[in-house]
């Protein structure tokens, strides 16, 4: 095994050779690289992405030292994005590490046309009048960006870019794509090839449970009028039909077929997530749709031709108890189910694409296989601009966080890590960053994030004092374990965007490490 | 402005605790690395690491304290060696050792004023529980698996303890019938390959093998002894290796000669495929027409059979030849030159996967690809630096609460604001989850016990002094009670074993520093078990040579619902006296792992550290504890 493969085993278990690829081929740029941002990047360059952008134009202080490990004593007063970077480059040698000893506010301003060259851009301790330009600049040139801050015992990571579209969404539990409740002909033929009340007791119980839901479901049907169990009694009843064909205790396919019901009993055709992302916009395809969107087109098309109602199949089984001879039929013809409903998409989007005057061949077949047996699973992400959120934030849902316990805590330090930036644009420091003045400073920042809400259309509402009291007794620090916990998510969501798998986080997540607890914002 | 001065704003006083205090950390892998620079960055005055194991170059992607260089050196030193220039206020101890060595005893726990847990695996996650209780040190237990991780505050008295919920340990072991004789999935061959054909050619007999159940039945009794001669054929094998025709005699052994014994035994197949011998001419012809001689580095692809054949002979070569080295260097030794399994040695991993690849063939079964072998065979854990570094941030965020409360006096001392927290990369409304910590289990065997420390004039005390005096006498126990040395879990005395009751404890190897474990085993009302801590002190001889040294009392065990106490749970533990007790203990367990999933559901992946669903599992070479899928 080459080396490489060795030393990334343990997170090719996750995102796969694809994944790998993916990030080895990913460009990253690093805005400010105090610890928050040197932590999302530790991890980063660990993990083997393509190379990265380091840029600060700060010199070390000894405060740098106390939170940020990538600095000793030798580098004070040297450029912080340099040592950073010579840090960084010797976690991993494959990584093409550079720096630019520039302010980020300064590039934004001056050169927005640098960033389009990126894969993704990481912005930590930003303001908000620069989250609001640079913003602007990647959705333009359609750059993944990041933004993150650690702020004392809080912070908060939010993504930001037009659309994000999934096929490996990998999520933790879903339902196995059996068919049980809609079997196809090729099924529902072997179902029938075999007989339930076999003489043979060992030939009795190892018959698989899929083709007893699907006998059983059958004969329910026929005797109910085209319908499968709906209420809690029919479905007791149900479970009381498989119990009563056991002829023994010890019949372990039988139970399984009992633990499965639910199975027979979920209902047909695709989800309401999916069923979504059909009736999108983006599924009317043009020439400048992207691939997701043709297979998707595609897709719609199958589900109401083809499939019935149903999307491609999936494939596989899971392990149950049966003859190894039903089991392998079983496979078999799952598999070839499978592999028809493929061809039918790719006869499908071939002919979209001829349409639409493009190479009909320009989506390979591996890429479909997977779309297919992803298809119950496709996730679309569509972030609002930071400008939006900014300016005009989600009214109502603001109001229910602000009157909600469990969000209060959140949507405060939401409020306060924007309300300090303000501070700061208006007395040139922020809360409580120096000595003596703190009373003060505490009643202008109180101020300040009544003005905030009320501007944002929340008048006559405030935030409670210990919040206030706390976010200026943070005085601007960023603590290393609560970087270090930011820095963590912040790479993870980098990780997802660039691998395009896993489902990233929706809205601004915001951390509060005095209780422990974060909450989503989608604001 | 001096380095620290970011600390003082946020943290105030605490920071002045933080760099007085003395603090452990066990393990310096993945979560290890990223906790010791949290530490050191956030001032903890004295941090001792102890981890037994060396450097790996499949560490390098996450432990970001080691480099290319490092690799083979003891992973506590080079962590030291790493983290301690990320700040000159703070000592680093590091102790390449096992944390369950003696020398680390209570007396030892006791000296830290907190214990951070970054393991990877369960059994010494229990121990340092059990030691941070019995020396009441505040313990931040952590674990990761993939995107998932934990952290959890365990603060003894106050906090449930890591043993107060069951654990799943998800050890699969496989009837041995299953995998010598009939097996129908990959895995069965797999651990065939690993745990059979490995240790028999190269390594210790299969009888260590803690995945194979090797117990006899009467309906298996004929064929395990088969099965026994047949090792015993294979053994004598051994003593051809580095002849030229080692590799075919072993292939012809259990590929064409086992199997044909196999087929022989009709009954067997009635219902079951039956296997198909291979033939060694035939796949070395095969072999020979098409197949890329590199085709081992090629991990990610399902291996054709003459594939498996070449890879097979390839490196069962390289083996016989590193064994054979290993023999002439010890040739003046007696222990025997053995080989042992690591999924990271690529000779080893060759070995299992084109083994257990060309076993499936012969019973009909899927073939997998070496990369999927290598994760069945060797239990990997997924582990990625993101979610670790997120955990090692909450555990020090953890640490500061409990602190906190560590300044009170103890009778005022609240943990709610530590918490259970969870990372739910699952869920789609939050990347947390936090749970408020719970109460300790008052029929936890850990932390629901009652310790006292006893005086014991050692030169004449005997077991019976301890239990008809003190016990049953003093103490007013009923005659249901056992007696159990708790430094080898060995029974010295119950109801119907009295054997020892006249030896002097000097002599049943109770020192000074020994625990007994009393259980009350009557049904009525049992009391919660009692620990016993020896010190040693001269009694004059007309007193009872064993005294209370403190007045307590002994709570009664809560009730457990009959159904709970008929004892029929899968017999782990049933070996001794209190099985009713675990029993129960079991039984509630279950039914916590099955809420515990269901958060799971509903909030994103619960995982636990040392166990997690689905086959991703412990990372401990010796267990095979993957699910069927």
């Amino acid at each position: 095994m080459a080396e490489p493969k060795t030393k990334y085993d343990r997170q090719l278990r996750i995102w796969g050779e694809q994944g790998q690829a993916a990030l080895e081929k990913a460009s990253i740029c690093l805005l400010n690289c105090g610890p928050t941002g040197s932590e999302t990047l530790k991890n980063l360059v660990l993990g083997g992405v393509g190379s990265i952008t380091v840029i600060d134009g700060s010199k070390v202080e000894v405060g740098d030292l106390g939170n940020n490990f990538m600095v000793d004593e030798s580098s004070v007063g040297q450029s912080k994005a340099k040592c950073v970077c010579s840090f960084l480059q010797e976690l991993n040698d494959a990584v093409k590490a550079k720096f630019i000893e520039e302010y980020p506010e300064a590039l934004i301003e001056m050169n927005p046309s640098f960033f389009s060259q990126f894969t993704l851009v990481v912005a930590t301790q930003l303001g908000e009048d620069s989250m609001v330009k640079l913003d602007r600049i990647c959705r333009q040139a359609n750059v993944m960006l990041i933004f993150a801050r650690s702020y004392g015992l809080t912070g908060f990571v939010r993504i930001s870019l037009k659309e994000h579209t999934v096929v490996e969404s990998k999520p933790d539990h879903f339902l196995d794509d059996l068919r049980l409740n809609n079997p196809w002909p090729e099924l529902k033929r072997f179902a029938e090839s075999i007989d339930l009340d076999v003489q043979d007791p060992v030939a009795h119980k190892h018959t698989p449970y899929v083709v007893i839901l699907v006998k059983v479901a059958e004969q329910w049907a026929k005797s109910h009028g085209g319908s499968l169990p709906s209420t809690r009694d029919e479905k007791k009843e149900f479970k009381d039909l498989l119990k009563a064909r056991m002829i023994s205790m010890d019949e372990d396919n039988y139970k399984e077929a009992i633990e499965a019901s639910f199975k027979v009993f979920a209902r047909r055709g695709i989800g309401p997530d999916l069923q979504q992302i059909l009736n999108d916009s983006s599924a009317e395809v043009d020439s400048n749709s992207s691939d997701f969107w043709v297979m998707v087109a595609a897709l719609k098309e199958f589900i109401a031709n083809e499939g019935g109602g149903e999307a491609p199949l999936e494939g596989s089984i899971p392990d149950m108890t049966s003859s190894t001879e039903l089991y392998v039929n079983l496979q078999n013809i799952y598999q070839a189910k499978a592999e028809a409903d493929v061809l039918v998409i790719e006869q499908r989007v071939r002919n979209i694409l001829k349409k639409m005057g493009k190479d009909p061949n320009s989506i390979s077949k591996t890429t479909l296989k997977s779309f297919c047996r992803n298809a119950r699973k496709l996730k679309v992400c569509r972030y609002r601009s930071i400008e939006d959120e900014f300016n005009s934030p989600i009214l109502p849902e603001l109001q229910k966080y602000l009157t909600d316990e469990d969000y209060s805590v959140a949507v405060g330090f939401y409020i306060l890590l924007r309300a300090v930036d303000r501070f700061a644009a208006n007395y040139n420091s922020f809360p409580g960053q120096f000595d003596g003045g703190m009373d003060e400073d505490i009643s202008r920042l109180k101020t300040t994030a009544v003005g905030l809400l009320s501007d944002l259309g929340c008048n006559g509402l405030t935030l409670t004092e210990d919040l206030i009291n706390e976010m200026c007794r943070f005085g601007a620090s960023e603590l290393h374990a609560v970087a270090a916990f930011i820095g963590g998510i912040a790479s993870q969501e980098a990780i997802k965007l660039i691998t395009r798998q896993f489902l990233p986080m929706s809205g601004t997540f915001v951390f509060s490490g005095i209780d422990h607890k974060s909450q989503l914002l989608s604001l | 402005m001096p380095r620290d001065r970011f600390l003082h704003k946020s943290l105030g006083t605490l920071q002045n605790d933080i760099q007085k205090s003395r603090v452990l950390m066990v393990g310096a892998g993945g979560i290890g690395c990223e906790l010791l620079k949290n530490l050191v960055l956030t001032g903890f005055g004295e941090i001792h690491v102890v981890d037994l194991d060396t450097i790996d170059l499949s560490n390098l992607n996450r432990q970001f304290l080691f480099r290319h260089e490092h690799i083979k050196r003891p992973k506590a030193l080079v962590a030291k060696e790493s983290a301690g220039p990320f700040n000159p206020n703070v000592t680093i101890e590091a102790h390449h050792a096992n944390i369950k060595d003696p020398e680390f005893d209570v007396s030892w726990f006791q000296g830290f004023n907190i214990v951070f847990n970054a393991l990877d695996n369960f059994e010494a996650r229990r121990h340092v529980n059990r030691m941070c209780v019995e020396a009441e040190v505040p313990l931040i237990e952590s674990g990761t698996t993939g995107y998932n991780g934990q952290t959890q505050v365990i603060v003894p008295g106050k906090t449930e303890c890591y043993d107060c919920t069951g654990k799943e340990t998800n050890n699969k072991t496989f009837p041995v019938c299953t995998i010598r004789s009939t097996p129908s999935q990959a895995i069965h061959c797999i651990v065939w390959a690993k745990s059979y054909l490995f240790a028999e050619v190269f390594g210790t007999s299969e009888d260590d093998a803690p995945d194979m159940d090797n117990t006899e039945t009467s309906d298996n009794a004929q064929e395990v002894e088969k099965l026994r001669q047949e090792a015993q054929a294979l053994k004598v094998l051994r003593d051809s290796m580095g002849s030229k025709d080692f590799p075919r005699m072993v292939f012809d052994k259990v590929f064409t000669e086992d199997i044909n014994r196999l087929l022989s035994m009709e009954d067997m197949w009635k219902n079951r495929r039956k296997p198909e011998p291979l033939d060694f001419d035939k796949l070395k012809e095969e072999a020979a027409a098409n197949v890329d001689p590199d085709i081992a580095a090629k991990d990610q692809v399902v291996w054709t059979r003459a594939q498996n054949f070449v890879v097979f002979i390839s490196s069962l070569q390289r083996l016989s030849v590193r064994l054979e080295e290993a023999r002439t260097r010890r040739d003046v030794g007696n222990a025997a030159a053995v080989l042992s399994f690591d999924k990271d040695d690529r000779d080893t991993l060759d070995f299992v996967a084109a083994s257990a690849n060309l076993r499936s063939t012969v019973f009909g079964i899927d073939s997998k690809s070496e990369f999927d072998i290598k994760q069945m065979a060797g239990n990997i854990i997924p582990a990625i630096a993101t979610t670790n570094a997120m955990t090692a941030g909450l555990c020090v965020l953890q640490a500061f609460h409990a602190m906190r409360e560590q300044r009170k006096i103890k009778e005022e001392r609240n943990y709610g604001k530590t918490k259970m927290v969870f990372l739910a990369p699952y869920s789609s409304d939050r990347a947390i989850v936090s749970e408020h910590i719970r109460p300790p289990r008052p029929d936890c065997a850990i932390c629901g016990v009652t310790r006292v420390r006893i005086e014991v004039d050692l030169s004449r005390a005997t077991l019976k002094d301890i239990v008809d005096s003190l016990l049953k006498t003093h103490l007013a126990y009923a005659d249901d009670l056992s007696v159990r040395l708790q430094d080898n879990d060995g029974l010295l005395y119950d109801a119907d074993f009295d054997d020892n009751l006249e030896k002097k404890l000097r002599d049943l190897d109770i020192k000074v520093g020994s625990s007994l474990e009393i259980v009350d085993e009557s049904d009525e009302a049992p009391r919660v078990n009692v620990v016993l801590r020896i010190t040693a002190k001269e009694i004059a001889a007309e007193e009872l040579p064993v005294t209370l040294l403190e007045k307590f009392e002994i709570a009664r065990k809560p009730k457990s619902e009959p159904a709970m106490t008929n004892g029929t749970t899968n017999g782990t533990h049933g070996t001794n006296g209190h099985s009713a007790v675990l029993a129960t203990n079991l039984k509630r367990s279950a039914d916590e792992a099955g809420l515990e999933a269901d958060i799971a559901s509903k909030r994103g992946k619960v995982m636990d550290g040392a166990a997690k669903a689905e086959g991703e599992v412990i990372d401990d070479d010796g267990t095979i504890n993957i699910e069927d899928d």
